[in-house]
């Protein structure tokens, strides 16, 4: 975990400080360099007003410190002027800017020789060098008291402009688990904001499924009463009979009973299985899941008096995963084995359709009423007066999972006799041969 | 007694057409609120109760009991649901309906509930059925005269609880058949004579009186 703040912070600090460092050494160079060619410029403008006083003492300079020397000499070299007991002879340095030493002081001397005088200037070179120094650290200071104030301020608004940050954080951290109550992202910043609009859309998401979740469990204890009550009543009529005719024809209710909870149970619990399945991304061979499901159905048609015909006249892959298409395909044909009479059939046919596959589940049985077409997609309804209704979730099922894969299911009545197609379209992947 | 069942799920009307005809009652099964309605409409006295499933096709059954109240008819009405929000059971009481059975229950709590609202809609506290010398205990089922038991048949003893409904009122040999035939049950032409002949020997012939051409009624004197 990286703290942006803090990284904010030092790294700020560290640039502060080096750009600070470098600019006072810069200034204190700059500085100086500057005050000595001040002074430098000092000795000259001086040695040009003693020169401007012919033979006569120059009078000393206002301006001028109190140990800057002065010697003039004529053009034999007679010493004509003085202003210390220590220069009486010429320091016989070059003209222009020099070092020399001058009893045991080391002098900045500037000589200029003028209509053929000798005029020496000469200042101590420490002199220069405190005056320097001051003029630079007066340069310098400011900059290092101004750091630790700066780093300071730094500090505080990087807080100030964290602070919305903070509070988002502060509002997740308060929120119940089952509130689908939106962030505040008015007073963030726009770079955080759309975090906080993507937080928003996962909360609305979860929400959403939140909300399903709750209604699938309060439609799913209701839709399990019904057979639980009827199992209470088997059970309770199964015991207030002494007749062994009678009494196992009650057991036999209660057994049919049972198996209607199971299968309840059953495809409550692959529904939970399919949401939690994720995305399907893989590629069937149509062809095989067609066989699977046929050689899975085919006992029960048998048992039921049906003839389960698999046309298979498609060879082609689709978009899905074995148990999306096998509880898809499943479901259709129980619907169709059990709503069809002894000695009836039931086909599987399959086509290609542009770019999908059509998979079609023919039955025998009565087929529906115009206004049960779209109510048998909903979870729980039956279709009322069947003897062998089922619970309502098969085609809910079958309807959630074929739309997972992206495609589409359908329902209409057989046009040649009574009963249902129930129609498929799959996506189709590439691979396969296409037709036959 | 006879008792109508409006219940969609063929499992659990089955079950509850054999659990009441073994109690003896007689038993009228309709599986949507439509046909609820007409039976009600047209057997309007018949039934001393109804059963009647909330959830129902083409008609739900709070339609059914606002229709039948509204109409005038006060048939005590037993809902039974798989749905027990307190806010169904309020308004399904406001509408109209007696009492509640959430699902699943028990027979015997179902059986206890139907005897309580015959009993409390014929302004009986006991439940017991009397004359002066006969004795009719709905909950035990038994009928004694001048305190020995008497054995009756099923349907013998469902005529006898129909005469002593309200002791001294006279019915009709259709209203009979009503009170202990379902729609299913083919009745000769002299079945009740018949049931009437068989009870008398064993109650005592003068229990019940023949008022010629017009009926039936237990005799409320010693």
């Amino acid at each position: 975990m990286i703290s942006l703040r803090r990284r904010l912070l030092v790294s700020l600090w560290i640039a502060v400080s080096v750009v600070g460092v470098v600019s006072a050494a810069l200034a204190y160079r700059y500085v100086n360099r500057e005050t000595k060619e001040l002074l430098d410029n000092q000795l000259q403008q001086i040695a040009g007003i003693v020169a401007g006083r012919d033979g006569a003492a120059p009078p000393r300079p206002a301006n001028a410190d109190e140990d800057i020397v002065i010697g003039v000499w004529d053009a034999d070299g007679r010493l004509q002027y003085s202003s210390s007991a220590a220069l009486r002879s010429p320091l016989r340095a070059t003209p222009g800017f020099s070092e020399q030493l001058l009893g045991n002081k080391w002098y900045r001397v500037y000589t200029a020789v003028l209509g053929g005088r000798r005029i020496e200037i000469a200042q101590p070179t420490d002199t220069r060098d405190d005056q320097a120094e001051a003029a630079a650290l007066a340069a310098f200071l400011p900059v290092f008291v101004l750091l630790p104030l700066l780093a300071l301020v730094i500090a505080l608004v990087i807080r100030a402009l964290l602070q919305p940050v903070r509070e988002v954080a502060a509002a997740v951290s308060r929120r119940d688990v089952l509130s689908g109550e939106a962030l505040q992202a008015d007073a963030l910043p726009t770079e955080v904001v759309p975090l906080v609009e993507e937080i928003n859309r996962l909360l609305a998401r979860q929400g959403q499924a939140l909300q399903r979740e709750r209604h699938f469990i309060a439609d799913a204890a209701h839709a399990l009463r019904t057979p639980l009550a009827a199992l209470q009543l088997q059970a309770d009529v199964l015991d207030g009979s002494s007749d062994p005719h009678e009494r196992g024809a009650r057991l036999r209710e209660l057994r049919a009973g049972i198996q209607r909870a199971t299968r309840l149970t059953e495809q409550l619990l692959s529904l939970a299985r399919i949401e939690s399945l994720g995305d399907a991304n893989a590629v069937v061979d149509l062809r095989w899941a067609l066989q699977e499901v046929h050689s899975l159905y085919a006992p029960l048609a048998a048992a039921a008096g049906v003839t389960l015909e698999c046309t298979t006249n498609v060879a082609a892959n689709v978009f899905g995963d074995p148990p999306r298409l096998l509880l898809i395909f499943g479901n259709l044909l129980d619907n169709a084995v059990r709503h069809t009479c002894s000695g009836g059939r039931v086909d599987l046919y399959s086509a290609i359709d542009g770019d999908m596959v059509q998979i079609e589940i023919r039955d025998e049985g009565p087929g529906l009423e115009p206004d049960q077409f779209d109510r048998v997609f909903e979870r729980f309804y039956t279709v009322p007066g069947r003897s062998d209704a089922g619970n309502g979730l098969g085609l809910a099922t079958v309807e959630t999972v074929v739309k997972q894969l992206g495609g589409r299911v359908g329902l209409r009545n057989r046009g040649d006799r009574s009963g249902l197609v129930a129609r498929v379209l799959l996506r189709r992947a590439p691979g396969g041969h296409g037709d036959r | 007694m006879r008792v109508l069942i409006v219940e969609d799920d063929p499992m659990i009307g089955a079950s509850l057409v054999r659990g009441l005809t073994d109690e003896g009652y007689v038993v009228d099964w309709v599986h949507d609120g439509a046909q609820a309605e007409t039976a009600l409409q047209n057997g309007a006295n018949e039934f001393h109760v109804a059963l009647l499933d909330w959830g129902l096709p083409r008609k739900s059954g709070i339609e059914v009991i606002r229709h039948i109240r509204r109409a005038g008819n006060n048939i005590p009405v037993l809902v039974i649901t798989a749905r027990d929000s307190l806010n169904d059971r309020v308004l399904g009481l406001d509408q109209g309906a007696d009492d509640f059975l959430v699902k699943p229950f028990e027979l015997a709590e179902l059986k206890a509930r139907i005897r309580a609202l015959v009993r409390r809609h014929s302004g009986r506290v006991k439940p017991e059925l009397k004359t002066a010398v006969l004795s009719l205990d709905t909950t035990s089922r038994t009928v004694t005269r001048d305190g020995r038991r008497i054995q009756l048949t099923a349907r013998e003893y469902a005529l006898l609880h129909a005469l002593m409904q309200r002791p001294g009122t006279l019915l009709s040999r259709a209203q009979l058949e009503a009170r202990i035939y379902g729609w299913a049950d083919s009745v000769e032409s002299n079945a009740i004579e018949f049931l009437l002949h068989g009870l008398r020997q064993k109650i005592g012939g003068e229990q019940i009186e023949n008022v010629r051409g017009i009926g039936w009624r237990v005799a409320t004197g010693p």
